[in-house]
């Protein structure tokens, strides 16, 4: 199986200033040394994925699980490091893609589906089966501030798997759906799998992880642990 | 070399720079009855309240001025363009601040928000623009072939513009003064050009020092052509294009410089 995804040395800090001015004393004055401490959240983190694996990361909040699928997924930096994929990183670090509040699901859909690449014409001949996977019918055409967070998930999880990614990320999100729709994404990305992507996902409740996943990791004080209950359970 | 990147990424999301723009105006005018109107009346009562206030009650008219609505033609062809800057500014400000969810949790060009901003501010103010020269057309005021002037104005008009608000976009994230800042000095900046009274009511030792001020030189080359159907002076107009292009360039490597910084702050 080829490497889909590979993540090497990373490592991320975020600068920490006293106060706002501090900033403006550094830029202003770069020879009187820096003024900002740094906060390290990632401290050497390697690990790849093969196509078709679905690798978990649990952790406790705030421990830099989030900050980690950002920089995956690209909008974040890295410090040091750096990550490789083959194709395409698409996610779900939230319930929706973008979505704006007044604009129906059909035009946030629409929306989303420019943000994420896809042409008007593509958009269109999508359209119909991201509206039936997310089973939301008629409200599809009504504003998303009606939606409850679970709807919102059913459309953000219809229009950032409406195309085949090489890997695919999500943040604790599913917990919101029904079981029902839950089970549904779940063998979406079940099917994706077995054409070749590779799935990180992650959530702050080991179980969940461990669960749906071949290989877990528990992230800890920046650094990643090969989880030992994850060779005892049966993956899924 | 980094504009030919910027412009390529952009091509491949000009349809979300499109949509994104559209959106704006459907968050904006929706639940409204009267919709994309509301975008001619906020200009249209600013021009009536001057041309009531100044133009007849305090009677400030052009040298040598006759013809009834010259005072209006002249405020128009400023105010509306001010609009147009105050706008671009504005929205550029806070394009980073505004979007800070979407950056921070979805790959897609930062690149492509000052264009929304633009396009957006740009779709408004031809929309105003059409009311007014059908005006001038009414009024018998039309400036013919000198109209063509407008289009360099408002060429480094938008590069000025887009620029400073990028430049200040990019600040502000770092440091929210900014975007109280900017408010203030906006209201400054306006009644410091001449945009409600004209040039020669300023005294004699002030007019040199109006050449400094960049937003002089594009509102004057509006005026010249509407109101005075003149050619816009080309010469001041240069300065400020050279000017408009090296803060382009500042605001290029500035947001290039600080783009990990700005996700890891908002």
């Amino acid at each position: 199986m080829a490497v889909v995804l590979t993540v090497k040395d990373l490592a991320k800090a975020y600068k920490v200033y006293p106060q706002p001015s501090a900033r403006l004393l550094e830029w202003c004055l770069p020879f009187a040394g820096p003024q900002h401490t740094l906060e390290w959240i990632l401290n050497d983190i390697n690990f790849s994925l093969m196509a078709g694996e679905v690798v978990g990361i649990s952790g406790t909040n705030g421990v830099g699980k989030s900050t980690l699928l950002k920089i995956i997924l690209g909008t974040v930096r890295p410090t040091r490091g750096r990550v490789t994929v083959a194709g395409r990183v698409a996610g779900m670090l939230d319930l929706g893609l973008g979505f704006h509040p007044q604009l129906t699901g059909r035009q946030n859909l629409y929306l989303a589906g420019q943000l994420l690449g896809l042409s008007l014409g593509d958009m269109r001949a999508l359209l119909p089966s991201i509206i039936n996977f997310s089973e939301l019918g008629e409200v599809i055409d009504r504003p998303l501030r009606v939606y409850s967070s679970g709807m919102r998930l059913r459309l953000g999880f219809a229009i950032s798997t409406a195309v085949r990614p090489s890997v695919f990320v999500v943040d604790e999100v599913f917990s919101v759906g029904d079981e029902q729709f839950q089970a549904k994404c779940f063998d979406r990305i079940d099917q994706f799998q077995k054409q070749g992507t590779a799935m990180l996902l992650v959530s702050h409740d080991a179980a969940t992880v461990a669960r749906h996943c071949d290989r877990t990791f528990e992230l800890r004080e920046g650094l990643l642990h090969a989880d030992p209950l994850s060779s005892a359970l049966p993956s899924h | 070399m980094i504009g030919n990147t910027i412009i390529k990424s952009l091509w491949k999301y000009k349809g979300f720079v499109y949509f994104s723009a559209l959106r704006e105006f459907q968050i904006r005018y929706n639940g409204t009855i009267l919709g994309v109107i509301w975008a001619v009346l906020q200009p249209l009562s600013i021009v009536f309240i001057y041309t009531v206030i100044f133009g007849e009650l305090l009677s400030t008219r052009i040298a040598g001025d006759t013809q009834i609505y010259h005072y209006s033609i002249y405020l128009c062809s400023g105010i509306l363009t001010w609009g147009l800057h105050a706008e671009i500014v504005n929205r550029c400000q806070v394009m980073f601040l505004d979007n800070a969810e979407m950056i921070k949790k979805i790959q897609f060009p930062k690149s492509s928000l000052p264009f929304i901003a633009v396009f957006v501010s740009l779709v408004q103010f031809f929309i105003v623009s059409v009311i007014f020269i059908l005006f001038l057309l009414l009024a018998n005021a039309f400036p013919g072939w000198l109209f063509l002037g407008v289009a360099p104005v408002l060429l480094v008009q938008l590069i000025f513009s887009v620029s400073l608000g990028t430049i200040l976009g990019v600040l502000n994230v770092f440091f929210r003064d900014i975007g109280q800042m900017t408010l203030i000095v906006l209201q400054l900046w306006y009644w410091a050009t001449p945009i409600v009274y004209p040039l020669d009511i300023l005294p004699t030792w002030l007019k040199p020092w109006m050449s400094l001020n960049p937003m002089f030189h594009i509102m004057n080359g509006y005026q010249r052509v509407f109101a005075s159907q003149q050619w816009p002076n080309f010469s001041g107009l240069a300065v400020v294009f050279l000017l408009s292009v090296a803060m382009s360039l500042v605001a290029i490597w500035l947001f290039r410089r600080l783009s990990g910084d700005i996700v890891d702050e908002l």
